[in-house]
């Protein structure tokens, strides 16, 4: 414990360091995201560990670590020396929306994959679906209400779409073929003006397959305008008063015409 | 964030997904044993010694956000050349967060795949991967309805009687959907009423010459009583606050804040009417906050 107290405070000192301009630009989030399934780990870096007993699934928030370069980042397996991954100086990026996943490459080996999210603002009335193949397996075509959405996916690829709020039923299967459908149909939530992030992980060979997601939110957009009438109140009460006068008018005059009429005659 | 469908499909369906399930195909024999518990630990400890030896020395996140259209690019370093661009399909992106965004290095990474897998010949195209823009056809089904929603609105003040209230989001060019000139629409992306943030409530002011329910919002008193009733039999009441007119282009966003203090926005048009358009230049918008 003492250990990792003191690595903790190396780097909020070096996250102090660095971070000051960086927040200048304002924004930051980093996420972690353990995506190796059956494996708890400690993370190390500075020659510390950082975060013990670190499980499949769980998130760690880098953020206060902006801007800051983490020396000999390792990955080992929790309680003891064994490193899974030795990802060397990791230089955390000043600003902007990541996450870092620990996961298996297609051979099953375990790596470290940084993604930048994409935090653009969602149209009015449309959320976002993201999918990152993280999971040891090959490559897959992903189908999106029965037509393939994306295309010849591999192991640390993944891609993005925006879609009308609603539900979306999706099928993942074998690039190029049709079937088998290894997962699904199921159906994916699109909510407005968020994002939802899918991470395939585990491994097929294994058959430990699964998915882990995070979300994103407050990326909507109002709508462009709200437009509530097509037709002038004013005018419209001018039309049905000139209506009206018009009658009464009419009126007035035949009251006085028709007797002078008539008188005419008489 | 309200999600426009129920939490409960939502937990459900999520962990059904996109397990890109992969393929039946044969994958390398590498992979961390999931197996038994107590064999896990240590058939995870020999495959995770053997990844460390390949592990590389340097991972520069910043060189991804460069260019992930040209793998050598950046500063990013890595033992084995896996960058592997994460392409975004969708066309609508800025190009500032188009291709700079997912940028993906993989460390210790082998892009090989099995012999036998014989549905993907990824070889040598493994990082050049580019994912096509999502096809027509990749929209979403309309979604369900639930939860308590507002379903009346009461504003005696001007002469607003028991009209309908029906969920609405928007028009295909991303205008506010308003409903017939009898009904009033509720913005459904945005708050409920009553919860945090700001609930849109939006009507005509007139409509093919038919008054609509808010035909008088812009002579509203501040002070006056907006009795909103919800689908679960409840009601709340919300007091007028201030009736403020905006030209259409500078209606505030924060009229549809997802969050802060709970209030109504009460939306219609008013100003000047132009007939070549058949439109107004301004919005009326009351605000309301809840009675205790």
């Amino acid at each position: 414990m003492r250990r990792l107290i003191a690595a903790l405070a190396a780097l909020a000192i070096s996250a102090v360091m660095f971070a000051a301009p960086a927040q200048a630009d304002g924004h930051i989030r980093i996420h972690l995201i353990h995506g190796i399934p059956g494996v708890d780990v400690d993370v190390e870096a500075n020659g510390a560990n950082v975060f013990e007993g670190f499980s499949f699934g769980d998130t760690q928030d880098l953020s206060a670590f902006a801007g800051a370069t983490l020396e000999g980042v390792k990955v080992k397996v929790a309680g003891t020396d064994t490193v899974a991954i030795d990802a060397g100086d990791v230089a955390l990026p000043a600003d902007g929306n990541f996450t870092l996943i620990a996961h298996l490459d297609a051979d099953g080996t375990p790596t470290i994959g940084v993604f930048e999210n994409n935090e653009s603002s969602t149209a009015a009335g449309e959320g976002r679906i993201t999918v990152r193949h993280t999971a040891a397996a090959p490559a897959v075509d992903i189908l999106a209400n029965g037509a393939v959405a994306f295309e010849n996916v591999p192991n640390g690829a993944g891609g993005d779409a925006d879609l009308p709020a609603g539900t979306i039923s999706a099928e993942v299967v074998p690039t190029g073929a049709t079937e088998p459908v290894v997962i699904g149909p199921a159906d994916l939530p699109i909510t407005e003006g968020a994002n939802l992030i899918v991470y395939a992980v585990g491994s097929l060979e294994e058959g430990s397959l699964t998915v882990l997601t995070e979300s994103i939110e407050g990326l909507a957009t109002p709508p462009a305008a709200v437009n509530t009438g097509n037709s002038p109140v004013d005018a419209a009460q001018g039309v049905s008063v000139a209506a009206i006068a018009g009658i009464v008018g009419i009126a007035i005059a035949a009251a006085v015409a028709v007797p002078a009429v008539t008188r005419a005659r008489g | 964030m309200k999600p426009s469908t129920p939490a409960s499909l939502a937990g459900r369906t999520l962990w059904l997904i996109m397990a890109l399930a992969m393929i039946a195909a044969g994958c390398a024999s590498a992979s961390t044993s999931i197996g038994e518990p107590d064999a896990a630990v240590a058939t995870a400890a020999a495959a995770l010694e053997d990844a460390a030896e390949a592990a590389v020395e340097d991972l520069d996140i910043e060189g991804n956000a460069a260019d992930t259209g040209d793998e050598s690019s950046g500063s990013t370093t890595n033992t084995t050349p896996t960058a592997v661009p994460d392409s975004e399909p969708d066309p609508s992106h800025d190009a500032t967060d188009t291709d700079a965004a997912n940028g993906y290095t993989t460390v210790a990474a082998d892009p090989g795949m099995d012999e036998a897998t014989s549905t993907n010949e990824l070889g040598d195209e493994f990082s050049d991967t580019e994912l096509p823009p999502a096809p027509i056809g990749f929209e979403a089904l309309t979604p369900e309805p639930g939860g308590r929603q507002p379903v009346s609105m009461v504003i005696e003040d001007i002469d607003v009687v028991d009209a309908t209230i029906i969920p609405v989001g928007v028009n295909p060019d991303q205008t506010f959907e308003v409903p017939p000139a009898d009904q009033v629409g509720w913005y459904r992306f945005g708050p409920t009423p009553g919860e945090e943030g700001s609930a849109v409530l939006a009507a005509h002011i007139a409509f093919d010459g038919v008054d609509g329910v808010f035909r008088h919002l812009a002579d509203v008193a501040v002070g006056a009583v907006v009795a909103v009733g919800y689908s679960d039999g409840t009601s709340q009441r919300y007091r007028i606050d201030s009736v403020t007119d905006y030209f259409k282009e500078e209606l505030p966003p924060e009229l549809f804040a997802r969050d802060g203090s709970p209030q109504l926005a009460l939306i219609t048009c008013g100003g000047a009417f132009n007939p070549q358009l058949r439109s107004y230049e301004s919005n009326t918008v009351a605000v309301a906050t809840p009675i205790e």
